[in-house]
């Protein structure tokens, strides 16, 4: 017997109180996906919503104020800043979209080796640990000014920075249930060792593993935002946010919304991530459930 | 000593509060042992939470009085509750392995209670206490221990180091105990309890002996206290309780013992069918019903049962006792060694 | 069932298994703790072997040795006579193990048919359209209805869970299987439910059983044979009746005095035993019980005693069984 709180109540009672609890949709989940949505589809569906081009150039056209033909106004070169804000969003989802896609493979791949077999550990865990020690924009910079500027490079360099966080989640899931007592009573069945990390020991981390892929995919926005912005990243004359963010440096004065409108953007789109992070590890945590509560 | 009258707990749920401790009432005297018997749920260990004021959130204890000593514990505000607690109440929780805090020597943790509760005690005057109460309660070379850190003793000195932090303060009146030794080795179990008996002889302490465990009641017990679904379904003293017991559900339990001279070997054990009722979802009636073998339908699904008193201090909470045939026990004898 | 030659289905041999224990950073080599060191016994199909001790005793070591869940540093397994060297698909097939907490011992993102499945798919029992009745079956075979095939573990109840667990474990049609303390976890009141299921499974399908507890009026129920383990190794062997009637080594008349009597009539003083066990790290020389034997003499520092047959199938490993009056 246990101090398990199981222990004072039936656990049909706990069951019935905790299962519903941790199923019901977290508050700070449907806020982060109110925002969200949104700006997916005005990603996915930029080139409906808008027929301007968000590349054309007309000199006489520049730097005009919102009006009902240009929304959000027009920038320097004359482009329709609504056009670019809409096609950067796809460049920004693209880029936090693609490197936690290879994030969660490679991530998966390596957390299960390393937890797994203790030589692998033993080599991958250096590996994570040199990546770690850097601060994550430095090297960003760095992996950038070796391989160079585009969109392909950044969703790498992102993905390098990111994979330790998703190789560890994976990985202290592996050893926590690698002994667990279902585990040992498969193996007993007669299951073998790859049914038994996939279909019994991996679906037990795919929560946490969630959690920080949102939260990766918030960084991924930002980091992508950030070189471009310094000129690292997506190259000109591609509408990212942060080379919009750059441009429109040298406007501050005249014209407001060139610089509002794009960081208006990231911080919606850092923002709704992070909700979506911190409320899905609320969920996956009762303990915490009480913060998470909007 | 301590005296429950009415109490009440309740958790809240899905579909209205949650009853967790329905109209318990019990008194324990000076020099007493009290054994309290009943499986996982049925809210014996939340009994001994609730008489230290720990009732965990978000439950609440929602009715009824504690009286100690004549003061009524659920009215005395926090800081009177503080300095009854692990001083004229001490509490035993069932884990020796984790109710210690692994970052601190164990000498560290049993003189923290002096700190608190007599703070005017000058620090080698506590540990030359602490040594004391070690050495009472049965741990060799004290000074030795003192120093050392839980995981460096064994299970049975860790429950001694454990009931040395519920005696330290030398005033206990009142020891509750929740299954003591459930985690420990039967060789390990016979000492603790032992010292438990004589602990209690030694300082006439009232013992709440908390167990889902009948031989343990059996061998230390002077009376029993029987709980199911958060309910007491029957409280007498230990020898007529195991002589005749009447609830259907203590009989039961008895029943379902294997023992080792009254049955042949590999025959079916008699049980009791189904599980325990959802404590949310109670039928209407006695919540023992459609577990029991004696019950009716009329009689026992339309009102739930009071505590009746059959004899002398036995009482049980059943409507058909009077038509239960007398418990048909095949005392074992001492065992043969 | 016309068995010709009455050959155990589990054998066995001196088995060892030594943990090696890191003293610290800075001392040189390794301790090793001798788990299980050297023990031997036989099962006959449709009997059971209780193995009997206090925790640590190396119960629990050698049911994974047996399952081959850990390797082996010394000894043999013969199960129906052949040698197993490793486990292939054949070896889990025969012998399955029933855990002590059902809380922690089925996958908690499995539904009960997946749990009951899956033996079905790894060993290619039944074909594939067979196997929802296969599953009813064997559901059906441990008192659970068909409709919790589709519920989650912690859905169920303890005592349900541990029918599932037992479920999983006959669904291979195994011929032997560990229990180790299959009924300690559960409520008093289920206790003797699920009892009475391994005994009618025992009987059905003629399993053998090595009956894991620590429980001595339980293993007085359900057992055939006793091996009382202490610190490794067995140190006291008999067929249940004589052992309940006289046990011969001082540690199981010592265990024997220690388990309560659930009745108030013959209350007893306690404390047959002073003291706790030895570490395995750091046995003592000779006999490894003689530090808390009442019985200890001098000879037992120095020589280490071996099981030898006091009548009857009876063994025990005590210089002075001879002087123990039953």
């Amino acid at each position: 017997m246990s101090t398990d709180p199981a222990h004072i109540l039936p656990e049909s009672f706990w069951s019935s109180l905790s299962g519903a609890r941790r199923f019901r949709l977290n508050g700070m989940v449907v806020a982060g996906s109110l925002i969200l949505i949104p700006l997916v589809l005005m990603a996915v569906f930029a080139s409906f919503l808008t027929f301007l081009d968000p590349l054309s150039i007309d000199a006489s056209q520049k730097l005009l104020a919102p009006s009902w033909a240009h929304p959000f106004g027009t920038d320097h070169f004359g482009r329709d800043v609504l056009a670019r804000t809409m096609y950067g969003a796809q460049i920004s989802l693209r880029v936090g979209f693609g490197s936690m896609l290879l994030t969660a493979l490679f991530g998966i791949l390596f957390g299960v080796i390393s937890g797994w077999y203790n030589l692998a550990d033993v080599i991958i865990g250096r590996f994570t640990d040199s990546l770690m020690i850097f601060p994550g924009f430095v090297l960003a910079i760095m992996i950038m000014a070796a391989i160079g500027p585009s969109e392909l490079n950044v969703i790498i360099s992102v993905t390098v920075l990111y994979i330790p966080r998703v190789i560890r989640t994976v990985r202290a899931s592996v050893v926590e249930f690698r002994d667990a007592e279902f585990v040992e009573a498969a193996r007993t069945v007669g299951v073998g060792d790859f049914r038994l990390l996939f279909l019994h020991i991996l679906p037990k981390a795919a929560g946490p593993v969630m959690v920080q892929l949102s939260f990766g995919f918030a960084w991924a926005v930002l980091v992508e935002a950030g070189l471009s912005f310094l000129g690292l990243g997506t190259p000109p004359p591609a509408p990212s946010w942060g080379s919009m963010i750059s441009d429109a440096r040298d406007f501050i004065r005249s014209a407001w919304w060139l610089i509002t409108i794009p960081g208006c953007m990231i911080t919606l789109a850092v923002l709704s991530l992070n909700l979506i992070g911190d409320g899905l590890r609320d969920m996956l945590d009762p303990r915490l459930q009480s913060r998470g509560e909007l | 000593m301590i005296e429950i009258q009415n109490l009440e707990v309740q958790f809240p749920g899905d579909s209205g509060p949650i009853t967790v401790i329905d109209d318990l009432s019990l008194s324990i005297g000076k020099g007493e042992i009290l054994g309290l018997v009943g499986e996982s749920g049925c809210g014996k260990s939340l009994l001994a939470k609730s008489i230290m004021r720990l009732v965990p959130a978000p439950g609440k204890i929602t009715s009824g009085e504690i009286l100690f000593n004549g003061d009524d514990l659920l009215t005395l505000d926090e800081s009177e509750i503080q300095c009854i607690r692990g001083n004229q109440i001490s509490i035993i929780l069932q884990e020796p392995m984790t109710s210690l805090n692994p970052v601190f020597t164990v000498g560290n943790q049993i003189t923290e209670v002096l700190a608190i509760h007599r703070p005017e005690m000058k620090k080698n005057e506590r540990r030359q206490r602490a040594l004391d109460v070690m050495k009472r309660v049965g741990i060799e070379s004290p000074d030795l221990r003192f120093d050392q850190y839980p995981h460096e003793l064994s299970g049975g000195i860790r429950q001694r180091v454990l009931i040395s932090i519920a005696l330290i303060c030398g005033d206990v009146q009142l020891l509750v105990a929740d299954e003591p030794t459930t985690a420990l080795d039967v060789t390990i179990q016979a000492q603790i309890l032992d010292l438990f008996v004589q602990l209690q002889a030694e300082h006439q302490m009232a013992l709440l002996l908390i167990t889902h465990d009948l031989s343990v009641i059996a061998q230390t017990a002077h009376r029993v206290a029987v709980m199911y679904a958060g309910r007491l379904v029957e409280i007498a003293d230990v020898a007529p309780l195991f002589e005749n017991p009447l609830h259907p559900y203590t009989r039961g339990l008895m029943r379902s013992l294997p023992q080792i001279e009254t049955r042949p070997r590999k025959s079916h054990l008699p049980t009791i069918p189904g599980t325990v009722p959802n404590l949310a979802d109670l039928p209407a009636g006695c919540p023992f019903f459609d577990r029991c073998e004696y019950g009716r339908e009329e009689a026992c699904t339309s009102t739930v049962p009071r505590l009746e008193e059959v004899s002398d201090g036995h009482w049980v909470r059943c409507h058909l006792w009077r038509e239960i045939p007398r418990f048909a026990s095949a005392t074992p004898t001492a065992r043969s060694l | 069932m016309t068995s010709i030659v009455k050959a155990p289905v589990l054998e066995v041999r001196n088995l060892v298994k030594h943990f090696d224990l890191r003293r610290s950073w800075f001392q040189q080599g390794t301790q090793k703790v001798r788990a299980v060191d050297g023990i031997s016994f036989d099962i006959m199909a449709g009997k059971t072997l209780a193995l009997v001790g206090e925790s640590g005793c190396g119960k629990s070591t050698t049911a994974k040795l047996i399952l081959k869940l850990l390797q082996l540093d010394g000894g043999e397994i013969y199960l129906n006579g052949e040698l197993v060297s490793e486990a292939t698909p054949e070896f889990r097939r025969k012998i399955q193990m029933v855990f002590q907490d059902p809380y922690a011992s089925l996958t908690p993102h499995f539904k009960v048919k997946s749990i009951l499945r899956e033996p079905l798919v790894v060993h290619d029992i039944c074909p594939p359209q067979e196997r929802q009745n296969h599953i009813q079956d064997v559901l059906a075979a441990v008192g659970l209805s068909s409709d919790i095939a589709s519920r989650y573990p912690h859905e169920l109840s303890g005592g349900q869970r541990q029918r599932v667990g037992i479920a999983r474990a006959i669904s291979v049609n195994p011929t032997f299987i560990v229990c180790d303390e299959p009924v300690s976890a559960l409520d008093v009141s289920i206790r003797a439910q699920i009892i009475n299921l391994l005994l009618d499974l025992q009987e059905n399908r003629n399993l053998a059983y090595l009956f894991i507890s620590h429980d001595l009026d339980l293993v007085a129920h359900v057992s055939d044979t006793v091996a009382v383990m202490y610190l490794g190794k067995i140190v006291e062997k008999a067929p249940t009746g004589d052992f309940f009637a006289g046990p011969k080594h001082p540690y199981s008349k010592a265990l024997l005095a220690s388990s309560l009597v659930p009745h108030p009539g013959n209350r007893k003083q306690f404390v047959p035993l002073v003291g706790e066990v030895a570490s395995a790290a750091n046995l003592p020389s000779g006999c490894r019980f003689r530090t808390r034997c009442p019985l200890a003499i001098d000879k037992c520092a120095v020589i280490e005693p071996t099981l030898r047959s006091v009548g009857n199938g009876h063994l025990a490993a005590c210089h002075r069984v001879d002087e123990i009056e039953p």
